[in-house]
């Protein structure tokens, strides 16, 4: 259960910001979430900061919390040195959707070790980052659309792939030799996107 | 996992190597250089629910290929070369909730006979 003067801290600090948060009233019900009316709760399900501005202090106290199961921040705009803080706390899925997300924020992502679920997508990082990414043992999803990476960037991610059900590679340089070498490791998608790739018929036409 | 579905598995090439990921429910392989020979082996994906094909080679003969994919619920055929040949085979999705025919060669007459019998799919067509 989280402090109540820390779960007031961080509601008021993301609707400051123009965001807004869901909370758990019930903690044997944790996956029922809801606005916080005047009803007491005792964890927050997710915070919604989706196109909003987004300065340092409010990373900081985001920090305090233990556990929140979601953050959306696409179509933010942070520094991404302040993504730093988000280390410490325990989530599930993150959105950094569209956040102008380069090599260096990576870095701070990939100790994001609780994280199950990522979206990546339209960001300016290269092959390079996602060598940051390969500590993420825990990931299930990853969304990696519309970014300049290559099917070397994405087989570097070799141990993760392995344990990804969903994978969203949508509008990259993804390439036939790269998905025959993913058939090879992955063990089940239940997702897979793979649309705008480079991907063919019969495969061997591209190289990696 | 038997050696010989293994070797199989590494035989396919392409897109055609989707049809190894069994326990597939949703598939997006739209924008792709790919035809109907990509969709051959597409029926053993029997848990297959959603399925983008939309801006492909896709024709008539490939949606032929998709019958068999009972689950299918969401269909996404919009800029393929499908005809109003296909229209038998659409409608015999027994799941269907949503299918997606814009910018194909499916004619307004074909667009509206697929409303008519798809009364609880939502239908996209160009309405010519």
């Amino acid at each position: 259960m989280e402090d109540k003067k820390v779960l007031k801290e961080v509601r008021n600090a993301v609707e400051s910001a123009g965001g807004y948060i869901e909370v758990i009233h019930n903690l044997k019900e944790p996956d029922m979430w809801g606005l916080p009316g005047r009803r007491k709760y005792h964890a927050i399900g997710s915070i919604h900061l989706e196109n909003c501005q987004i300065d340092r202090t409010i990373f900081e106290v985001i920090s305090k919390l233990n556990k929140v199961e979601s953050v959306f921040l696409h179509d933010s705009r942070f520094d991404e040195d302040d993504l730093k803080y988000l280390e410490s706390v325990d989530m599930k899925l993150l959105d950094l959707g569209n956040v102008n997300l380069s090599n260096s924020g990576l870095a701070y992502v990939g100790k994001i070790i609780s994280v199950e679920d990522i979206w990546l997508n339209e960001n300016i990082f290269t092959d390079e980052g996602l060598d940051y990414l390969c500590d993420l043992s825990n990931l299930k999803a990853l969304t990696l659309s519309k970014n300049s990476i290559s099917s070397h960037g994405i087989l570097k991610l070799n141990s993760v792939l392995y344990g990804l059900n969903y994978l969203r590679l949508n509008k990259t340089d993804f390439c036939d030799i790269a998905l025959a070498e993913m058939a090879k490791r992955t063990v089940e998608f239940y997702e897979l996107g793979i649309s705008g790739t480079k991907v063919s018929n019969e495969g061997g036409k591209n190289s990696i | 996992m038997s050696w010989g579905f293994l070797e199989l598995k590494f035989q396919m090439r392409g897109v055609k190597i989707v049809s190894s990921f069994k326990r597939i429910e949703m598939l997006f392989i739209s924008q792709l250089d790919i035809d109907d020979d990509a969709l051959k082996d597409f029926s053993q994906l029997k848990r297959l629910y959603k399925l983008i094909l939309s801006d492909t080679h896709l024709t008539d003969k490939g949606v032929g290929l998709l019958v068999n994919n009972k689950k299918i619920e969401h269909l996404g055929l919009d800029g393929t070369i499908i005809t109003d040949k296909s229209i038998q085979n659409l409608i015999s999705f027994p799941n269907l909730k949503s299918l997606n025919v814009e910018r194909t060669a499916i004619t307004k007459y074909g667009y509206e006979y697929l409303k008519e019998n798809l009364p609880n799919v939502l239908v996209l067509g160009t309405e010519i």
